[in-house]
Formats: C-alpha cells, sequence, structure tokens
C-alpha cells in the first residue's frame, strides 16, 4: 500500500481514503465473510470497518502497517458483529450431494463439505484465527497483534482449530457410510 | 493422519470454492456513511487506546517528541508534589533510632528426636519453625511449636530420608529438598516435597530431572523454587554445573540455565534484585577434588547470566560452609567460611571475614570482621546479627607451652556498620557478659515473631539421638 496514500488520508484527505477502501474492500469482505459465514453479517462488518478506518487513521502509528491494520478493524468488527446477533448458524448439506458424485470429485466434494462443516463448527474466534493464517497467510505474531491477543493464545487456537479440521479431512478421505454401511 | 501440505492446500481450496463476490457499492455506501463523521485527533501523542500498533516507546517516534514538553512539566509537576508529600511524612513519621535489645534469658525450649549437624530452618507463617537435616529417617522434618514446647515429625512416606535444603513459598507453604537413601537402586535419589502448614503434610514426592546430592535450593521472586549444583549422589564423582526450577503450582520441574562451574556444598540466596547469590562450595570432579569454591557469584536463573563478584577470604577450610543473611534493608551479609581449630589463637579470638552485598549497586563491600568462627547467623530487631559458634584454643598458648586445650563456645551481637560485638563470656579470659552454656554449641538459628530467637546444636562427639533447642529471649526494641 503506498505510505502517502496513508498519511494522506490520516490528514483528512477523502480521496486518498476512498482510494484506501476501495483498495482494501474486497481482501476485507473476504476475511469477514469466511469469519462469518453470513453475506449481510459480513457486509454489516465491512461497512464497520470502513468507517472505523475513516475515523481512526490518524490513530494508526506506522503506515506502512495499514494493510495489518485493516486485517485487525474487520476482524475484531466481525467478532463484534457475531457477538451482538448471536444466533444459531445452521450449514445446509445434503448427504446425497456427498456420495452419488462418482469417483475423484466425488471424494474432493466429499472432503470440502467435511471442511465446510467443521469450519463452520469452529467458534469465530478459531475460525478467525484460521482465516488470518490460512487465507490471508499473516505469521502468527501478527495474528497477535491483529487480535489484540497474547501469541500463546493464537496458537493454541490454531492447535485446537487445526485439530478439529484434521479430523473432518481425516473422516472425508474414508469411505462414505450410508445407512451404516460402507459405500 | 494428513500432512501439512495436503492440509493446508485443502484449508485454501475450501476457502476458494466458497470465496464470496464482494457488493459493488460496499465502499459507495461507507463513503456515505463518513461524509459526516469526522476523524478522531489522539489529544496527546497518539497515547489513546485505540492508537496501533502498540506503543513502543522511543524518543525517536514524532508524536513522542512532539508532546515530550507536555510530559515532561507534568511529571515535573507530579516529581515536585511527591516529594512534598513523602517528605513531609517522612519527617512526621521518622522513627526513633532503635534501642539495642538486651539478651535477658537463655532457656532450654526443647528438642528434636535426631540429631541434625547443621539443621536446615524455617519459620513458618504461622509462628512455627520447620527444622530438618541429616537424620535418615521416615521424617522428613520436624515442625516445632515454640510456645507450646513441643514437636511434630513430617512423615516422607519413605523409611529413610534427609533433609538437604528448604524454601518458603509466597503462600506460605515450604518446598523441601531431600535425599531418599531407601531407593531401591541403593543410589539415592533427590526428590522435592512441597509442604503445606495448614494440614501439616507433604504432597506426594518429584524427582528432580537428576539426582543432586548437596544441592543448594532457592525461593526466587517469580513463585518458583532455584535448585542449583550438588552431586550425582553421595559417591562424590561428579559435581553438576546444571540448575532446574520447580513451579509448585504445577509440580512441574523444568531445566533452568547452567551455573558457569560446577558447585556443591554451596549455599543461596535470592536478594531483592531477583538475582541469587552462590557462595561455597566445593567442586569434587576429578581434577579438581577438595577444591574449595571461593567465588561469590551472582546468578540470574531468567537470562542465565552469571558475574564473580568477589572472592570468600579464606581458602583452606573444605567442609565448613560460609554463611549469608539477608538484612531488613535488603543488603546481604555473607560471612566467611568457619575457619579449623587454631589453637594458638589468643584465646580463640581468630576473626573471621565479612563482606556485605548491596542489590541496589550489585557490588560488594568489606564488612567489620566477626571474632570468632561463625555457624549460626540471625538478623535481630535492632538491626544488628546475633552470631553463634564455638573454637578451641590452648588456654596458655603455644608460646607458653600449654596443653589444656579449651573448647569455646560463643554468641555474639554483631553490629554490622561498626563491628562492635557483645559476647558471651570468653571460659579463658571471662570476658563478655551474654549468657551461654559453655557444653552446648549451637549450629542454626531462626528469629520468631516476637523477635527472640531458637538456636539448634547438638554434640557430634557424644553419640546422643537428639538436637536440642534453645531459646533467648531479649528486652527492650521489639525483642521479648
Amino acid at each position: 500500500m503506498d505510505r502517502s496514500l496513508v498519511e494522506r488520508a490520516q490528514h483528512g484527505d477523502r480521496d486518498a481514503y476512498e482510494r484506501l477502501a476501495r483498495a482494501s474492500a474486497e481482501r476485507m469482505y473476504t476475511v469477514a465473510y469466511q469469519i462469518a459465514r453470513d453475506h449481510d453479517r459480513a457486509d454489516d462488518a465491512v461497512q464497520q470497518a470502513l468507517v472505523e478506518m475513516w475515523r481512526d487513521l490518524p490513530s494508526l502509528r506506522d503506515a506502512d502497517r495499514f494493510e495489518a491494520w485493516t486485517y485487525r478493524l474487520v476482524t475484531r468488527a466481525c467478532l463484534q458483529e457475531l457477538r451482538r446477533r448471536r444466533r444459531v448458524q445452521v450449514v445446509e448439506l445434503s448427504p446425497d450431494d456427498v456420495i452419488e458424485q462418482p469417483g475423484d470429485f466425488a471424494a474432493d466434494a466429499a472432503l470440502r463439505d467435511q471442511l465446510q462443516h467443521a469450519l463452520a463448527s469452529l467458534t469465530p474466534d478459531h475460525r478467525a484465527v484460521v482465516v488470518l493464517r490460512h487465507l490471508s497467510g499473516l505469521p502468527l505474531e501478527e495474528i497477535a497483534e491483529v487480535l489484540g491477543v497474547p501469541l500463546g493464545t493464537v496458537a493454541s487456537r490454531l492447535h485446537h482449530a487445526t485439530r478439529s479440521l484434521r479430523a473432518a479431512i481425516d473422516a472425508g478421505e474414508r469411505p462414505a457410510v450410508i445407512g451404516g454401511q460402507p459405500a | 493422519m494428513t500432512d501439512d501440505l495436503v492440509f493446508d492446500r485443502a484449508i485454501l481450496e475450501a476457502f476458494h470454492a466458497t470465496a464470496p463476490t464482494t457488493p459493488s457499492d460496499i465502499v459507495d455506501r461507507a463513503l456515505t456513511r463518513t461524509a459526516d463523521v469526522p476523524q478522531r485527533r489522539p489529544r496527546l501523542g497518539r497515547l489513546d487506546a485505540r492508537a496501533w500498533p502498540p506503543a513502543r516507546w522511543s524518543i525517536g517516534d514524532p508524536s513522542i517528541r512532539r508532546n515530550a514538553r507536555l510530559l515532561l512539566l507534568a511529571a515535573a509537576i507530579a516529581l515536585v508534589t511527591a516529594t512534598a508529600v513523602v517528605g513531609a511524612k517522612l519527617l512526621q513519621d521518622r522513627p526513633p533510632t532503635p534501642r539495642l535489645l538486651q539478651p535477658t534469658t537463655l532457656v532450654q525450649s526443647g528438642s528434636l528426636p535426631a540429631q541434625f549437624d547443621a539443621p536446615v530452618t524455617v519459620l513458618l507463617g504461622d509462628g512455627r519453625v520447620l527444622a530438618g537435616g541429616y537424620a535418615g529417617l521416615p521424617a522428613i522434618a520436624y515442625v516445632l511449636d515454640p510456645v507450646a514446647h513441643s514437636e511434630q515429625p513430617i512423615d516422607s512416606g519413605l523409611p529413610t530420608v534427609n533433609l538437604e535444603s528448604a524454601a518458603l513459598l509466597p503462600d506460605g507453604r515450604v518446598a523441601l529438598l531431600g535425599w531418599d537413601q531407601s531407593d531401591p537402586s541403593a543410589e539415592g535419589r533427590s526428590l522435592l516435597w512441597v509442604f503445606d502448614p495448614r494440614t501439616n503434610r507433604v504432597g506426594e514426592p518429584v524427582p528432580t530431572l537428576e539426582k543432586r546430592f548437596d544441592a543448594a535450593m532457592v525461593a526466587v521472586p517469580d513463585g518458583r523454587v532455584l535448585i542449583t549444583g550438588g552431586i550425582e549422589s553421595q559417591d562424590p564423582s561428579r559435581a553438576l554445573a546444571t540448575t532446574e526450577l520447580f513451579d509448585p503450582t504445577t509440580r512441574m520441574l523444568k531445566s533452568g540455565p547452567p551455573l558457569t562451574a560446577p558447585r556443591t556444598g554451596h549455599i543461596a540466596l535470592a536478594t531483592t534484585a531477583g538475582t541469587v547469590l552462590l557462595v561455597g562450595g566445593n567442586d569434587v570432579t576429578p581434577d579438581k577434588v577438595g577444591r574449595p569454591i571461593n567465588e561469590i557469584e551472582l546468578f540470574d536463573h531468567v537470562t542465565g547470566g552469571s558475574e564473580v563478584l568477589g572472592h570468600l577470604g579464606t581458602t583452606n577450610a573444605i567442609r565448613s560452609h560460609p554463611r549469608l543473611l539477608a538484612l531488613a534493608d535488603g543488603r546481604v551479609l555473607i560471612v566467611d567460611r568457619q575457619i579449623g581449630p587454631q589453637l594458638c589463637g589468643r584465646h580463640g579470638i581468630d576473626p573471621i571475614g565479612a563482606q556485605m552485598f548491596d542489590p541496589t549497586t550489585q557490588k560488594l563491600s568489606p564488612a567489620p570482621p566477626i571474632p570468632h568462627s561463625v555457624a549460626a547467623v540471625v538478623a535481630l530487631t535492632d538491626g544488628r546479627v546475633l552470631v553463634a559458634g564455638s573454637w578451641q584454643a590452648l588456654r596458655d598458648g603455644c608460646a607458653a607451652g600449654g596443653q589444656e586445650i579449651v573448647n569455646g563456645n560463643w554468641l555474639g551481637l554483631y553490629d554490622p556498620a561498626t563491628g562492635a560485638t557483645v559476647e558471651s563470656t570468653n571460659p579463658i579470659t571471662h570476658d563478655g557478659a551474654l549468657p551461654i552454656d559453655p557444653l552446648r554449641p549451637y549450629s542454626a538459628a531462626v528469629r520468631l515473631a516476637d523477635g527472640s530467637v531458637l538456636l539448634f546444636g547438638s554434640d557430634l562427639t557424644n553419640g546422643d539421638q537428639f538436637t536440642w533447642v534453645d531459646q533467648l529471649r531479649f528486652e527492650g526494641g521489639s525483642g521479648k
């Protein structure tokens, strides 16, 4: 990200802010959606994050850390959104979609679905760590800064989330089961 | 189990498979919403809760520089105000010069049912005293009640154990480092117990990572216990330069940073600066057998750093220990090793060197010498130090060809500032006024909550199977 653009926005330049927002919106929305797994919530979270971006830009100490800061804004907005409108999230997945497709494609689809189930079943805090690590590629130290939690907490959350996801993958690699019998 | 690469790829594919389409108007809506929103300007050098990343205090930070004047002004006002308030308070509350304690009586207070050469003693929070040593009994130590004049054994659950070291923990419990001779391998092993005064019991023992005979243990400020050096068995074949850290909460041990050199039979004391003083001991490695270690070492168990501050003054007494004593002001009195019998010494007067460690400056400075060998030291409430020990001398001195050997046990009230020492009666010169039983030497001491001192001793030559416990009482000051 252009450092001068960030510094201009920090001093109230709205054109600079608009360019920053357009350059960041897709990345922020992808992260928000993968954490929230819901378009409405992701939209609300990004809106909130973009407003905070404008309002709090002067509080950003280091313009070179702008991108990491936007991860912080959108992740925190997303988690706040999920806590504010807490409700049970149901992931629709028909067993027929998994077992009726032949060959490797069916196996891949089954694996993906198992993973989607597993991702959906993680808590938002755990899912945020997985998204920032695997989708955004942030190192653990940066994730700790973004989330405002100790490094050990990040490592612990990632460990537990990874264990759940690995279990899902391992289950996906086993033969699908229909009516209690191997397919 | 899925390997890492497959796992990472699967997760990424799962994200990509559900990649969302970003609403095209999402930025436009945000622009509309922020049209009337003012930016929040940090008021004081961006030192507000929203600032990110968290402040790393650097003079190069322009926001810090910009507000340096304000910060300095605020600090100056705070300093002047605090100085005025504290100064006034100190003038108002300045304690009177402490009145020196006057020893009144030395009474027999009880005994321990085992003979301990140099007992390990700890004053418990409830006023009782834990004491133990090398006795090879099922009891790892005893708890003395100086008011009821009773003692209670602390059962180790093992047939033959010895107490090597004890450390009072911040929560009032006591970590005990012992040597178990009842180990089936017959080699012995070192074990850690945690004694809880509320239940008068120890928990299950925890074996140390390495066998450590004659190691030193000390509680460090972070709540853990540091165990240093020792030898790997009672057969002195290899001294250890390793350390271990014991967490009494989790009952877990882990290796600590190494010492600069092997050390066994030494003593350790935690300073108020968080570091640990290591003094004395021997090196028993084959090429250095019997070499007394005279380096006074300051060890940092967190960083592993170590610094030799100075040396003990005597070099010839391998088996005797120097003494460390924490004074009320945080300084540490270091007393040289006991010297062996100096029969030609004039009336048993063979001054022992002393030094003072100041944790503020991290430096040693000379302290006035002490008149005789010292086996026990304890700080008194008037700032002086009670010292106890013993000596031997020819009644008429070597020059006069005297043959009569006089055993002189002694007590002294030593002032570490001036060296002035009030002594017990010298059996040759009959000088001195402190009460003492000439047949009862002392090797350990502990100050009780009422200011009096319990003294522990035994006569190793007569086969007694007990350790006597005497109480020296005072009047004046806060001692009774």
